[in-house]
């Protein structure tokens, strides 16, 4: 196998497979960082230049978007990082006028500004909050993977139009007032989907953001009351006290 | 909106809004269970291909639709409405135009007007033929006779087609009515009196000439024309005598309907085109004279001498 066909074959199983993504982008972080430099004229470092991070994510957004038919791919990966690149620090622009965190403060050589401004938080509670939240999703994500669905699966099967999401939102509350669907769902793995059409929604607008639907309803089963907090704004969603116990 | 960044990965985390939004962002060095107040979400940036067929229709309809359009402008330009010309004679005849003078109805609006546009076809011919052509089928027909009038209307929105129109057929029934004692007259809709485009001249010796076509009496004028150069040719003296006479009488004529001073400096055109006249008579009836010329045998002095002769008889 040649090189542009290896490239290819490479680039379309990491389309389908975050995993392969991932190996992707870590064998093409020369070429990345290249792309980078050529736009800021300097070399990007790693976990300290958000550039490269936006870099990265315009290089998947290429892996996504390419049709082997249409050229070379590293051309379309360039294109997308210097196109990204750009929109980024045209947004980064509109913030010109504030003042960074890190700049010194007056009069206190070698302090930065931050270390001026009070800290009304807790940085022990904010870091033990934290370390429940990151058990709580692994908790989450484990589920999913029972399931057969990746967290990537469920932001690509999002609802992006806004009536989508409401139509989501009353299958959530649906769920909700009949907390046996809810169990249904953690038991057989499978969206209970004929004892939702109760609910007024379209079997096919189901069936088409199935693996969203299984996340979110498994969101209010019992066990993820901080991810449930989050989701306060959800109009089917009201905290984590409205769990349903099953 | 506050996100909670729900998965990590090298190139983006999954990150869930307040509202039950998973979406992929930037992982700008996020940790699992980080809650920020701002992320910059994946873009469907698309480069996947149209289908043929979708992007072949979408080229044959912008195709189409330029072509509508310049079929509807060919068509307004040519088949629609512009002005219409109503000839008044006893027949009495209205001729729909299009802007680019085609002209798309003939209609006679009384029995003589139908009798003059029964068999006869317009189709495919421009505005000016047409008015000459039932203007000579008129003549032919026996409704005008010297003496006679020719009212010609003009209506239409653009002010610009009307005054066209009115020199266009000014510059082509002149020619054709000269001579024929006609009068022409044109109007603009809204005009209440109409103006004389070409008053009644006296009958050529001949009397009045019928033309079946417009072809026909442009065959008329090459004969006509002819003649008269061949006549000037035989007797140049008489032929420059007639056309100071013609002149002169056209002066006069001119004058009279202007004043009497006008009158009198007709009067004088008239006599200094006599004058032209006999003196080129007198100079220039010798075929002596002109053999001279048309033998090659001049000399410089010979073209020396013919422009002094004509000097004098013009001065």
């Amino acid at each position: 196998m040649d090189k542009g066909s290896q490239i290819i074959s490479q680039v379309e199983a990491a389309a389908r497979d975050p995993q392969a993504a991932d190996e992707l982008i870590s064998q093409y972080m020369g070429f990345i960082k290249t792309e980078t430099a050529r736009f800021l004229g300097r070399i990007p470092q790693e976990g300290r230049d958000d550039e490269l991070s936006i870099a990265m994510m315009a290089f998947y957004e290429a892996i996504k978007a390419y049709d082997s038919g249409r050229g070379s791919f590293l051309a379309l990966a360039a294109l997308s990082i210097k196109n990204r690149l750009i929109d980024y620090s045209r947004t980064e622009k509109r913030h010109s006028g504030l003042i960074s965190l890190d700049e010194p403060a007056d009069g206190q050589e070698g302090a930065a500004l931050v270390d001026a401004i009070p800290d009304e938080r807790r940085p022990i509670e904010e870091a033990t909050g934290r370390i429940a939240a990151k058990s709580e999703i692994q908790e989450f994500s484990r589920q999913l993977d029972r399931f057969g669905v990746s967290l990537s699966d469920v932001a690509d099967n999002c609802p992006r139009q806004e009536r989508t999401l409401k139509a989501c939102y009353r299958v959530l509350g649906y769920a909700k007032s009949h907390p046996e669907l809810l169990g249904e769902l953690v038991r057989t793995g499978r969206l209970p989907m004929s004892a939702l059409e109760p609910c007024g929604v379209e079997r096919k607008t189901m069936e088409r953001h199935r693996k969203y639907l299984m996340a979110i309803l498994l969101a209010y089963t019992n066990g993820y009351e901080i991810i449930r907090g989050h989701l306060s704004q959800m109009p089917a969603g009201k905290g984590a006290d409205d769990r349903c116990h099953i | 909106m506050s996100y909670m960044i729900m998965e990590t990965r090298k190139a983006y985390a999954v990150a869930l809004d307040g509202e039950g939004r998973f979406m992929k962002v930037a992982n700008l060095g996020y940790e699992l269970g980080d809650t920020v107040e701002a992320v910059v979400p994946l873009k469907g940036f698309s480069q996947k291909r149209t289908k043929p067929g979708r992007r072949a229709l979408a080229g044959a309809l912008a195709l189409a639709a330029c072509l509508m359009l310049v079929c509807l402008s060919a068509y307004r330009a040519n088949f629609a409405l512009h002005g219409t010309v109503r000839i008044s004679i006893n027949p009495d005849v209205l001729l729909n135009v299009s802007r680019t003078e085609r002209v798309l109805e003939v209609e006679g609006l009384n029995d003589d007007g139908r009798s003059l546009v029964e068999q006869y076809d317009y189709r495919g011919k421009k505005r000016d033929t047409v008015v000459g052509e039932l203007v000579a089928r008129a003549a032919s027909q026996g409704y005008l006779r010297s003496g006679g009038e020719v009212n010609i209307t003009l209506d239409s929105d653009d002010a610009r087609w009307q005054s066209e129109a009115e020199a266009a057929l000014t510059r082509q029934l002149r020619p054709q009515l000269e001579n024929s004692g006609v009068t022409v007259t044109m109007s603009s809709a809204g005009e209440s009196v109409p103006h004389t485009v070409m008053s009644a001249q006296p009958e050529a010796q001949g009397g009045w000439h019928n033309w079946d076509s417009y072809e026909e009496y442009h065959q008329y004028r090459v004969e006509h024309w002819g003649d008269l150069i061949e006549q000037f040719g035989q007797d140049p003296g008489g032929a420059m005598e007639q056309f100071g006479k013609d002149t002169g009488e056209a002066l006069e004529q001119f004058g009279q309907a202007t004043g009497e001073a006008a009158e009198q400096f007709g009067q004088a055109m008239e006599d200094w085109g006599e004058a032209v006249g006999e003196a080129a008579e007198d100079k220039f009836a010798n075929e002596e004279y002109w053999k001279k010329f048309l033998s090659g045998g001049v000399s410089g002095e010979d073209i020396g001498g013919l422009l002094r002769d004509i000097w004098h008889i013009f001065g």
